[in-house]
């Protein structure tokens, strides 16, 4: 069984990137404020903090200060500071000042360092911008429900997902079954807020949610229930937006997703065209062809409060700490808190009207939500996070691991590991994070590799469920040892078939496809062919799709090939360049299952 | 208990460079008011909720000082921890006159309080009395009450935390009670118990934050984080007149009767080395005027925006006169099934 307190402890320190920003370099003899914030509001605070270290209300007793900032996933966060932020080479700067998506973090925070014995380090912060959660559906679908006429709850969400009929019970059979976006809530603050959300309205409550409530049997039957209907999990929500995104502009979108709970200002982001809210160098936002309407669920949401929490560590200075005081004085003008208005989220500060771009335009309502739902406390939200590992969908997974001839190199760091050792850790680190009831298999691939047909694969464990055979697949991976050229192509497509060929629709099948390399292999190089086979396997209302997650580990992995052919499965790519983290990237892929 | 700390060093006063820096420590209501303060008098500056100070005040050995000079929050909390300090040294000197003073208000959804006020608890006219009455019933069951807003959620905030709280906690109890004067006895009746564990209950479980249960409100609309709350006039008046205009609409502010009012003191520690020093800040016009800025009701002082001239305040503040009171009130509404 998954375990909340290890995946809290190493799930959510996949996918924090540490990126100091640009234009926030620490000026000599100024006090440096370091702060980390949740990824999605890395821009808004880059820019602010820009600003804020060129305005003459920089200053502490006539020292300037700079504020640096940096992005890191909020669970991440929380486990760092909860071991004092260790190994600040690796992990960037111990912060001054956090700021994850929601106030929940500090409380995950003091309870984890007070079972340590340690003192809370996470003061009470004040929220200064909010989002709520919503469920974001495409319009037509939004409208097939009632939508805005008819207030919708999670509960009538839910029973659609649970309607064999799917959406043919409304009349759109052409859409094929309702199938839900979800994140993994070990990771993502939107996931966690949405799982609540469904145990509220699996238990018909909108307020004090119990232990005893999340054991009934009725309850998870409908828990199990709604998670049948998850196409994959994932570490965020960006995943869905931009594969939805992708699937628009091909007229296929209305077949990849129904509906998905993330953040009102992601739906925002999507509606103009920047499904991810950070337009990269030349990129143009384009609206999609169907817009997003963000449904606010009639018992209520959560929110994303953004609190501003000036770290009480023995790293922090009083200096430090007036200088953080003065740069969150400076987030909460009036000026600035419009600022975080074109950036989509709700200003924290009362004097600023909420408007533009908070509107019906990008599918967003100023009014909603009308009431919010209570946060469990702490024992049912742990209770809460174990009962969803046991209720998610289960997985079937076929890991392809990459065995050519470059896994030998040196890995880098100390110790002189192979890029190949280090890989074998993470991938036998990762299968404890399968529950028993998912199957995984085990394929090694190389050019050569084996005398019989198929020459450039080899099945070393066939698929079957984990429970009765981790040992046997740890073994496995541990024995393996670098050999020839990489058949990239030969062996995604290899892998894919075999899914296929035994799709199971109760699960979520998938491909974790490991490699260093580029398609080395004369005999097959026809990736256009492999991306159209790919693409037709997972389009349309009857697809029976199976997603192809890879990882491109080190710095000769083919990134742009591998993305090219994520995106044709409605996946995404993970990036291990520097082998030193393939550990963290092992287990954000792994979050997808 | 999380403690917020805030630590703000005046400038060194330009006339007197030599002279004492009184060390001030503020509740977190009063944060705003200190931070200008310090600006403009020779003090340093701590903030952090008077909860936290009395908690740790009491507890403090007679061999050891407090860390301050003097404590500016409203009467009578000092006295309290003196109350609890039994069989141990005194340690404030007597409160100073109200420097500053604010009647209680409740803030309501402008929507909601026609629907309360119709309800037979409240009889036309919304309190705390009839809001315990109410709480936590789904406004369905109200005449009028919309689906969409889930419960009737009260926002009295936490009377061992903030000083604000425990005023609000007994206005309301004065007014359920019937009396201002009442006792730890008045407090042990079954049928308080009851009204004020309706009351809690309803209270949302909301992930904590720095700010007021009214600082949410305001901050969260259109949502109903609260549906109505209490606290000062000196923080609604100005928040709701400088809030953007849909959100000024949305609530409404409201006087109970009798006023009881938040009356902010200044009270030296006894034996302090600046004892002398501090006392005289309460009389600093500074700091009257710094109060007026942030909403306070100071004589001689021109109003800020959002402050009324009535009601008229009593001159009384219209609490216990026994400061024990608030404390058995504190570990009432505390002990009470939440």
């Amino acid at each position: 069984m998954r375990r909340v307190a290890l995946l809290l402890a190493v799930l959510t320190a996949a996918g924090g990137q540490h990126v100091v920003t640009a234009g926030a370099a620490a000026a000599a003899n100024c006090i440096t404020v370091d702060m980390e914030v949740s990824p999605e509001k890395i821009d808004l605070l880059t820019d602010l903090a820009k600003r804020f270290n060129g305005s003459d209300r920089a200053k502490v007793d006539d020292q300037c200060i700079a504020v640096r900032v940096a992005k890191k996933s909020s669970g991440e966060g929380a486990s760092l500071l909860a071991e004092d932020w260790p190994d600040p080479k690796a992990n960037g700067p111990r912060p001054v000042v956090w700021s994850p998506a929601a106030s929940a973090w500090g409380e995950v925070v003091n309870q984890r360092r007070a079972d340590q014995g340690k003192k809370a380090i996470a003061p009470t912060g004040k929220p200064f911008m909010l989002t709520p959660l919503v469920i974001a559906m495409p319009q037509p679908m939004a409208e097939a429900l009632g939508s805005p006429n008819t207030p919708i709850g999670y509960a009538d969400i839910l029973r659609l997902a649970n309607d064999p009929a799917g959406w043919g019970a409304f009349g759109h059979p052409e859409w094929g079954p309702f199938r839900l976006g979800k994140t993994n809530p070990n990771f993502s603050t939107s996931a966690l807020n949405a799982t609540i959300a469904q145990y509220y309205a699996a238990s018909g409550k909108t307020s004090g949610l119990t232990l005893e409530d999340l054991n009934l049997p009725d309850v998870d039957a409908f828990a199990r229930s709604i998670e049948s209907s998850v196409v994959h999990y994932g570490d965020t929500t960006l995943t869905f937006l931009n594969n939805l995104y992708r699937a628009d502009r091909r007229g296929t979108g209305l077949t990849y997703v129904s509906a998905v709970a993330v953040e009102e200002k992601s739906v925002v982001d999507f509606n103009k065209g920047n499904p991810d809210g950070i337009l990269d160098p030349g990129e143009k936002a384009k609206p999609p062809r169907v817009p997003l309407v963000a449904i606010y669920p009639k018992e209520g949401t959560l929110f994303s409060d953004n609190p501003f929490f000036t770290v009480d560590a023995p790293w922090v200075s009083a200096k430090e700490k007036k200088a953080a005081a003065k740069f969150e004085q400076y987030v909460q003008q009036p000026a600035n808190q419009k600022r975080v208005l074109r950036f989509g989220f709700r200003p924290g500060n009362p004097q600023v009207a909420i408007g533009a771009p908070i509107d019906a335009k990008y599918g967003v309502d100023p009014n909603q939500p009308q009431t919010r739902l209570e946060l469990p406390t702490p024992p049912v939200l742990v209770g809460l996070i174990d009962r969803w590992g046991q209720s998610r969908k289960s997985a079937r997974v076929l890991m392809v691991i990459d065995v050519s001839g470059s896994m030998g190199e040196p890995a880098g760091g100390e110790g002189g590991r192979t890029k190949l050792d280090l890989a074998k850790q993470a991938a036998v680190n990762a299968l404890g994070q399968f529950k028993p009831e998912d199957d995984v298999g085990l394929w090694i691939f190389s050019t050569g590799i084996s005398r019989n047909d198929p020459t450039d694969y080899l099945e070393l464990v066939p698929i079957a469920p984990i429970g009765v055979q981790r040992e046997a697949v740890a073994g496995k991976i541990n024995d393996l040892v670098p050999t020839q050229g990489t058949p990239l192509y030969t062996v995604t497509k290899a892998a894919d078939d075999q899914l296929v060929d035994t799709f199971d629709a109760q699960r979520i099948n998938a491909v974790l496809l490991l490699t260093d390399g580029k398609n080395e292999d004369d005999k097959n190089n026809d990736l256009d062919g492999l991306l159209r086979t790919l693409r037709a396997r997972n389009e349309g209302q009857a697809a029976n799709p199976v997603r192809v997650f890879p990882i491109a580990y080190g710095q000769n992995a083919d990134l742009p090939t591998l993305k090219r052919i994520a995106e044709s499965t409605n996946a995404t790519v993970y990036d291990a360049v520097d082998p030193k983290s393939i550990s963290k990237v092992f287990l954000a892929v792994v979050s997808n299952f | 208990m999380v403690l917020v700390a805030l630590w703000i060093r005046g400038r060194i006063d330009e006339n007197g460079g030599g002279g004492v820096t009184v060390r001030l420590l503020c509740t977190t209501e009063l944060e705003a008011v200190c931070t200008d303060l310090s600006e403009h008098a020779d003090v340093s500056v701590t903030v952090e909720p008077a909860g936290t100070t009395a908690q740790s005040l009491v507890a403090l050995p007679d061999d050891q000082r407090p860390d301050f000079d003097a404590w500016l929050v409203p009467s009578p909390w000092p006295q309290m921890v003196d109350v609890q300090r039994r069989g141990k040294r005194q340690l404030f000197a007597e409160e100073s006159d109200p420097i500053g003073r604010s009647p209680l208000v409740l803030v309501a959804r402008a929507d909601r309080e026609p629907v309360l006020d119709a309800t037979p608890e409240c009889n036309g006219k919304m309190d705390w009395k009839c809001l315990g009455a109410v709480a936590g019933r789904p406004w369905t069951d109200l005449p009028s009450g919309q689906a969409a807003w889930g419960s009737v959620k009260p926002g009295p905030g936490d009377p061992t935390l903030s000083a604000t709280a425990l005023l609000v906690a007994s206005q309301a109890s004065s007014e359920f009670l019937d009396t201002t004067d009442y006792a730890r006895d008045d407090l042990e009746n079954d049928q308080y118990l009851d009204w004020v564990s309706g009351i809690e209950r309803a209270v949302p479980k909301l992930p904590p934050t720095a700010a007021s249960p009214f600082a949410d409100m305001l901050q969260q609309l259109p949502t109903a984080t609260y549906d109505v709350v209490g606290t000062t006039e000196a923080e609604a008046g100005p928040g709701i007149a400088g809030a953007a205009p849909d959100r000024r609409k949305a609530l409404t502010l409201l006087y109970p009767e009798p006023v009881v009012t938040a009356d902010v003191v200044l009270t030296a520690v006894a034996a302090g080395p600046n004892k002398d020093d501090a006392e005289d800040l309460a009389g600093d016009s500074d700091l009257a005027a710094a109060l007026a800025r942030h909403g306070w009701r100071v004589p001689g002082q021109s109003s800020a925006r959002g402050v009324r001239d009535t009601p008229a305040l009593p001159r009384r503040s219209g609490l216990p006169p026994d400061p024990g009171a608030l404390v058995a009130l504190q570990e009432t509404w505390q002990g009470v099934p939440k």
